[in-house]
């Protein structure tokens, strides 16, 4: 048993430090990619937070500052997608979401989409004021200070006031309710139609998925789309509109 | 201001004296009363020149004439007319009449033009001219004019008008001359504008007019031209600044003239001086016009084209907070400076500055506009100390080296005290202005604001986030069962004694142990007597002060247990009894036995329901 334990704790140490290694190896290479971008390298820059993202590795931060590189190299698509991805990541990050809106005023596409209700936008205001670590720190929080207050009410009886505790305790379960719905609704966001940007300067959109398919229409680099489906090196796209149609999966960019 | 030719009238003379011009066509007859013709003065003229043309119904037999319409001709360009003429005759008795209509035309190409057939409408019966052919060549041909012994070829003197620019290339701004000259070798009473060009494409600064704006005698000086010589005479004088780039045409001048054209001897002369009106024009212009280069451009260039120097005053070198000064920034030079946009103030942080007023003011030098404009600003100190006005700029395009020029003025030094009013009563007065945004741009990249965490996997996937959300719960849960058990338990005594028992049971066995072990066999098989007794009393609910052996054996019944079972318990307790009573020390043995046949009793009375 207790050779058991050392190997599970010699293990634990193992990828705690295999963690710590990657951990420092991204931040130097992001500190390498600031440094290019401070001079004006752009394309070093975009290339050093790229190897970061290889590695595996994955930060809200890194995404930004990889749209601002491709974004100085003029590439808007990647731009656009980079952005997408730090706000996927942080959804309340105010400085990715006001690039993505600068960068995308160069795009060529601009779809109209229907006008969002009242409701949708307050729902989309309240659920980007906080990232889904903090909603996961704030149910953990809650749900504890829950359990101390029911447990007190258990323990202590009559020694403390009751219904202040009762209070404390629906209020903490409200949290943890807010929190997990929030926690389940960000979560649940991902599990639709994956979200994408087309990378490709200009690409056409076909109504079947092969090459002599009927051009229906034609889209530009930093246009958001919705994947429907996928089918070998093809994926269905769906645009704001409504407009749909099959295009080359290389020509876009996954969120 | 309507003319009669004589020319023309002579020329319309010899024509009706000698039949009909080269290229005219018999004229139409009217039921043999009159005859309807049309004529022209010259069957080759120049580009320059101009053409008089008459349509004449001469005859019996009418009463009105309406003029042909020659506002369709396509090759000619009507500067003057119809202007009728009239007369009647009456030889023995017979009444005939002429009624003449005159155009001044000019032609608007070279090569051989036709005037063509026109409806005349006689006593409101339609008839036709002729069609008229000429020649038109390049230039000029018809600049003789008689002079009465004037020009130099006795009868006739040349009188030619010159429209001409000073370059034939220039950029977008930059000052282009036109000059209009009247040579002559005959004596001209008076000039008068026919029309004049309107200069599209250019902004226009005219220096003087003499045909417009006489004042007094122009003087002419001789000159010679093309080995003749004139009189030259400077009528006009324009500065054309181009305002787009491509390629601009100054239309042509065209000028009537009163010429003196007989002049002779004696007494007559003084009373019958003659003169004649003619017409000139000039030949169109074509310049080409450059934009201003992109490249190059400094960022204080507001569209100054020309030659230019700059002046900054300050009114004072010492001032006090709200105390306002007034700074004079003066640009003069060369060139058209109305489309000019004012020099680059420096950054005044420390200065509250208000809109400047502006003066103009221009004047010519040897035919070269000479601009000036004067910015005065106000400014208010807002704070005290050594404050310096930092360089004002002015930047132009100088045309004739085809480059950027930037003048900086002088930083100015300026000791400003504390005032006596405080700052906010300026800060809160209408200089104020709103901070609004000139460019918009990306945020910069950052950092993140803790370690480089990768979020590949997240937090709340995490078996710690679990964990943290499980244990609470479950703690919680746990309390919550245990406390709902106790509470239980409260009210059921004979359930708690029954759940005790066991605990008891060995609590007890492990006393006789202990007993045993000191050696204290009397204490080790009361123990063990109190052990299993208490034991069946806790599963009874019953006292074990009180329990008979009979009550004992009857419990344990009630509770399922087995006959060999109780035998044994009771085997046990009256071997405990006999031990304890007849004073026989048992060894150690034979307790250890005993302990453990009264555990596994134990064991099976726990077994039981």
């Amino acid at each position: 048993m207790r050779s058991l334990i050392v190997a599970l704790l010699i293990v634990a140490a193992g990828s705690v430090a295999h963690a710590d290694d990657r951990s420092g190896r991204a931040a130097e290479l992001l500190a390498e990619g600031n440094a290019a971008y401070e001079r004006g390298d752009y394309h070093a820059a975009a290339d050093a937070y790229q190897r970061i993202l290889d590695y595996g590795f994955e930060h809200e931060v890194v995404y930004y500052n990889l749209g601002n590189a491709r974004f100085r190299e003029g590439r808007l698509g990647e731009a656009v997608l980079r952005y997408e991805q730090a706000l996927r990541l942080d959804p309340a990050d105010r400085e990715a979401a006001e690039n993505l809106r600068h960068v995308s005023s160069f795009c060529v596409d601009q779809v109209e989409a229907p006008d969002p209700s009242f409701p949708a936008v307050a729902a989309r205001w309240l659920l980007t004021r906080t990232t889904v670590r903090e909603d996961a720190w704030l149910l953990v929080a809650a749900v504890w200070l829950l359990a101390l207050m029911i447990v007190s009410l258990l323990v202590a009886g009559s020694r403390l006031p009751r219904r202040p505790l009762l209070y404390l305790a629906a209020i903490f379960a409200g949290l943890a309710l807010i929190s997990a719905s929030f926690l389940l609704i960000k979560e649940g966001a991902g599990g639709g139609d994956p979200a994408a940007v087309v990378l490709a300067e200009t690409a056409d959109v076909v109504s079947a998925p092969a090459a002599d398919g009927t051009a229906l229409f034609t889209v530009h680099e930093g246009l958001r789309v919705r994947i429907r489906a996928r089918r070998e090196g093809w994926a269905q796209i769906v645009l704001a509109s409504g407009l749909n149609g099959w295009i080359p999966s290389s020509a876009l960019g996954v969120v | 201001m309507r003319i009669r030719s004589l020319r023309g009238l002579a020329a319309i003379g010899i024509a009706v004296a000698g039949g009909w011009l080269p290229g005219g066509a018999p004229p139409l007859r009217a039921a043999e009363t009159f005859t309807v013709r049309a004529t022209v003065d010259a069957s080759r003229i120049g580009l320059q020149d101009t053409l008089e043309f008459q349509v004449q119904v001469e005859g019996s037999g009418f009463s009105s004439v309406e003029p042909p319409d020659l506002t369709r001709l396509e090759e000619f360009e009507v500067l003057d007319g119809p202007r009728r003429v009239q007369r009647q005759t009456i030889v023995n008795g017979a009444v005939s009449g002429v009624t003449q209509f005159l155009w001044t035309l000019a032609p608007k190409r070279v090569g051989m033009l036709a005037v063509p057939a026109l409806a005349v409408r006689v006593d409101g019966k339609p008839y036709r001219t002729q069609r008229v052919d000429l020649q038109v060549v390049a230039g000029t041909v018809a600049t003789r004019v008689p002079s009465g012994g004037r020009g130099e070829r006795g009868g006739e003197a040349e009188v030619l008008l010159v429209g001409e620019v000073d370059r034939a290339r220039a950029y977008v701004g930059q000052q282009v001359t036109f000059t209009l000259k009247l040579l002559t070798q005959a004596r001209i009473r008076g000039v008068a504008y026919q029309t004049r060009p309107d200069f599209n494409g250019f902004w226009v600064e005219r220096e003087f007019d003499a045909i417009e704006d006489p004042k007094g005698s122009v003087q002419g000086q001789p000159t010679v031209r093309d080995g003749k010589n004139y009189q030259e005479f400077l009528l006009a004088r324009v500065a054309l600044f181009p305002t787009t780039s491509g390629a601009h045409q100054i239309d042509p001048v065209n000028v009537q003239m009163r010429v003196a054209s007989e002049r002779g001897g004696g007494f007559g002369s003084f009373f019958f001086d003659r003169e004649q009106t003619i017409l000139r024009r000039t030949a169109p212009v074509t310049l080409e016009v450059a934009a201003i280069p992109e490249t190059g451009r400094p960022a204080s260039f507001t569209g100054a084209v020309g030659d230019y120097r700059l002046e900054v005053k300050a009114d004072r070198t010492e001032s006090a907070v709200n105390d306002a000064i007034s700074l004079a920034v003066s640009v003069r030079g060369e060139g058209n400076l109305r489309g000019a946009g004012a020099p680059v103030l420096p950054p005044l942080v420390d200065f509250q500055p208000f809109d400047p007023t502006v003066e103009e003011g221009r004047s010519f030098r040897a035919g070269i506009l000479i601009g000036s404009r004067k910015w005065n600003y106000v400014l208010v100190p807002l704070a005290p100390g050594d404050q310096t006005i930092s360089p004002v700029e002015f930047a132009y395009f100088d045309p004739d080296a085809g480059a950027f020029r930037t003048l900086r003025s002088e930083p100015l030094p300026l000791r400003v005290a504390k005032g006596e009013r405080p700052a906010e009563t300026v800060a809160s007065g209408s200089g104020r202005r709103e901070i609004t945004a000139v460019g918009s741009d990306i945020h910069f990249i950052r950092l993140p604001s803790g370690p480089l965490e990768d979020r590949r996997a997240p937090f709340h996937r995490s078996g710690t986030f679990v964990a943290l959300l499980l244990f609470p719960v479950l703690v919680t849960g746990a309390l919550g069962a245990w406390r709902l058990r106790a509470r239980r338990l409260d009210g059921d005594v004979g359930r708690r004694r029954a759940l005790s028992a066991r605990r008891n049971f060995r609590a007890a066995l492990r006393a006789a142990e202990s007993a045993r072990g000191a050696g204290r066999a009397a204490e080790f098989h009361a123990a063990l007597s109190r052990a299993l007794t208490r034991f069946v009393a806790d599963r009874g609910n019953l006292s074990s002060a009180g329990m008979t052996r009979d009550l004992l054996r009857q419990t344990l019944q009630a509770t399922g247990v087995g006959a060999e079972a109780i035998a044994e318990v009771e085997a046990i307790l009256d071997q405990c009894d006999a031990a304890q009573f007849s004073r026989v020390s048992s060894g150690p043995a034979a307790m250890e036995s005993l302990h453990r046949r009264a555990a596994a009793a134990g064991e099976r009375l726990e077994g039981a329901r």
